[in-house]
Order: structure tokens, then C-alpha cells, then sequence
């Protein structure tokens, strides 16, 4: 893995350390983001739901460890990441949960964009380029995924992505712009 | 630039390589900010999605408990704790179940000597009553014998 960049936050170590006296706070505030990038990622409320609790438990674990190098956001999200990978990793030993992945509610997006004042075709027409990019994002490499869902889910900025996953910020770019790629190749924008 | 922004300039620009020409001209071109607007309300109808699925989903998360897993000191401190009841319950255990195998030791005892004397009575106890008005021996006493004898 290559080394990670140095980030531009200047975190506050002691102040940082100190957060993890009330850790509940800590899950209460960072639990959505959590399960929501490992949702994304495997599609699986029950996998996303363990990798989430398995998350906050090395967190609190491995608090007394934690030198405020990076913010608790990001650290949080590096266990996150590892952990989907992980989970990535046994899914392709073990064929049959393939079949696991779950289709995101993409009528639950339709109906809100219709209820925000969109005509039934804009709405329709919503739903099938959502549907596309999900589908482009399923077909991504476990790296090229992880970068997207950080970008476009988390708006995590290309500096915030090389301190979550361990690569260089050109290393980031280059797999963003593959992922992007793919998912404009496949919402038919060729032109 | 007088071109059209590229396909893979259009990914270039999402990836964060957006350069001063090509903003330039996706401002001067309204074919290419179209293009441009149409990828980016795509990845911010895909981000809504991506929350509003996890929102949905999570609402049978939000029932879990985080529970706060015990650390190993406090593990350790249970161990020795359970190991100290041990053993101080070790002879207290010991000493009751000597005094249960006392007792039931006496009971034996007491039933075994039940059994000599019931096997021991010359005859059985519905008949003893009789025993007491007939004497033994259905002859004369010794005694009328001799005063008998001349």
C-alpha cells in the first residue's frame, strides 16, 4: 500500500483523545456515515449493519491508540474501509453470497423527486439514470468503487479519500476518473 | 479551445482535474455545460439515492444498541473474581456433602440394625401377644416333677 498523504487538517490531538470519553456521542454522530458508505459499497443491510458495529467496536478498542493524526472522521472511515474490503474479500471465496446484493430503492427516489414538484417523466427519467449508475458502480474494482462512494456519497474531497484509503492523491484521481468513466459509458454520455 | 470538451475531459472534470481552458469554455459553450450539468445532477440524484436508501435502511439499525464491549481488564478482574468464589465455595461444598454422607451413613446403619431385629425375634411380631400367655413347653414344671417323686 502506498503511503498516505498528509492531510490538511492540523487535528488537535488532546482535544480529539478527549472525544472518546462519551464514545455513544462518538457512534450517535458517525454511525450513518458509517453504515450509509458500507450500504453503498455492499449492498447489504445485514453486512453493512456488521461492518458498522465492528467499525465503532475496533474504534473503542483501539482508542487508546489513536495519536489525532487525522481527524476521528477519517480515522473512523479508514476502519470502514478496511472492513468492506475485508467483507469483499471473504464474499469472493464464498460464491453463493453474491447473490446477496440488494437493489437500492430506487422508487423511493422517484416518488420523492414527484413529490418535490417533478413532472412523472422527469421522475422516470431520474430513476433510470440513477439506476445506471448503480449499475456502473456495481461493475467497479473494490478500489475504483470505494474512491466513487467517497466522492459522490461522502463528498469527501480528493485529499480526504488519500487519508481514508492509504494511496497518493494522483493515485486517488486516476481511479476516480476510471470510475467516472465507466459510469458515463454506461448512462450512454459517449458523446 | 474552439472543440467540444471530450468525453474523458468530462470525467476529467468530476475527477478534480478541471483546468482554467476547460472551464473557459464549458462557461462559453452551452452544448458542453448541458453535458456537464446532465453528469452532474446524475451523481446528485446517485448521492440522494445512495442516503435516502441508507435512511430507509437504517431505521431497523437504529434498534441496535451499541454496547460497549468490556475490556479486558474488567475481563481479567472477572475472571480472578469467579475463580475466588470458586474457590472459597471449594470446602464449604466439601464439608456439606461430608455431612450428607454422614447422615445417610447413620440412616443405613440404623435400618441395617431394624433388619437384624426383625430377623432376629423368635416369632413373628403379630404373634408375640400369645407368647406372653403361654409358657413354653407343654409338660410339668421341673419343680411338680419332684414333689411327684416319692
Amino acid at each position: 500500500m502506498e503511503p498516505a498523504v498528509t492531510t490538511r487538517w492540523i487535528p488537535d490531538a488532546v482535544e480529539q483523545t478527549r472525544e472518546f470519553d462519551d464514545f455513544d456521542a462518538i457512534v450517535r454522530l458517525y454511525w450513518p456515515r458509517v453504515f450509509r458508505f458500507a450500504l453503498a459499497s455492499l449492498r447489504d443491510r445485514d453486512a453493512a449493519e456488521s461492518v458498522a458495529q465492528d467499525c465503532f467496536h475496533k474504534a473503542y478498542r483501539a482508542r487508546e491508540r489513536f495519536r489525532g493524526d487525522s481527524s476521528l472522521s477519517t480515522w473512523l472511515m479508514q476502519i470502514a474501509v478496511n472492513l468492506v474490503h475485508d467483507c469483499h474479500r471473504n464474499r469472493r471465496l464464498c460464491f453463493w453470497n453474491r447473490t446477496r446484493a440488494a437493489a437500492p430503492e430506487f422508487d423511493l427516489i422517484s416518488k420523492s423527486l414527484v413529490q418535490g414538484g417533478a413532472s412523472p417523466e422527469t421522475a422516470l427519467l431520474a430513476k433510470e439514470r440513477i439506476a445506471a449508475v448503480w449499475a456502473a458502480v456495481a461493475k467497479l474494482s473494490d478500489r475504483q468503487r470505494t474512491v466513487f462512494l467517497l466522492r459522490f456519497v461522502e463528498e469527501l474531497d480528493l485529499l480526504e479519500i488519500a487519508a481514508v484509503t492509504g494511496l497518493r492523491e494522483g493515485t486517488v484521481k486516476v481511479h476516480l476518473f476510471r470510475a467516472l468513466e465507466a459510469v458515463r459509458k454506461r448512462m450512454g454520455e459517449n458523446q | 479551445m474552439n472543440e467540444h470538451l471530450s468525453p474523458e475531459e468530462i470525467s476529467l472534470w468530476f475527477a478534480g482535474g478541471r483546468t482554467a481552458e476547460l472551464e473557459r469554455h464549458a462557461a462559453g459553450c452551452a452544448e458542453c455545460g448541458a453535458r456537464l450539468g446532465r453528469m452532474d445532477s446524475a451523481l446528485a440524484e446517485f448521492r440522494e439515492s445512495a442516503r435516502s436508501w441508507s435512511e430507509a435502511q437504517s431505521e431497523t439499525a437504529r434498534r441496535i444498541v451499541w454496547n460497549r464491549p468490556v475490556s479486558h481488564m474488567a475481563r481479567r478482574w472477572v475472571l480472578v473474581a469467579a475463580s475466588l468464589v470458586i474457590l472459597a465455595s471449594g470446602p464449604a461444598y466439601w464439608r456439606t456433602r461430608q455431612q450428607a454422607r454422614a447422615a445417610e451413613m447413620a440412616h443405613a446403619d440404623a435400618l441395617l440394625q431394624q433388619v437384624d431385629a426383625e430377623i432376629s425375634r423368635a416369632v413373628p411380631q403379630t404373634m408375640e401377644p400369645l407368647v406372653s400367655l403361654v409358657t413354653w413347653g407343654s409338660g410339668p414344671s421341673e419343680e411338680s416333677q419332684e414333689k411327684e417323686l416319692p
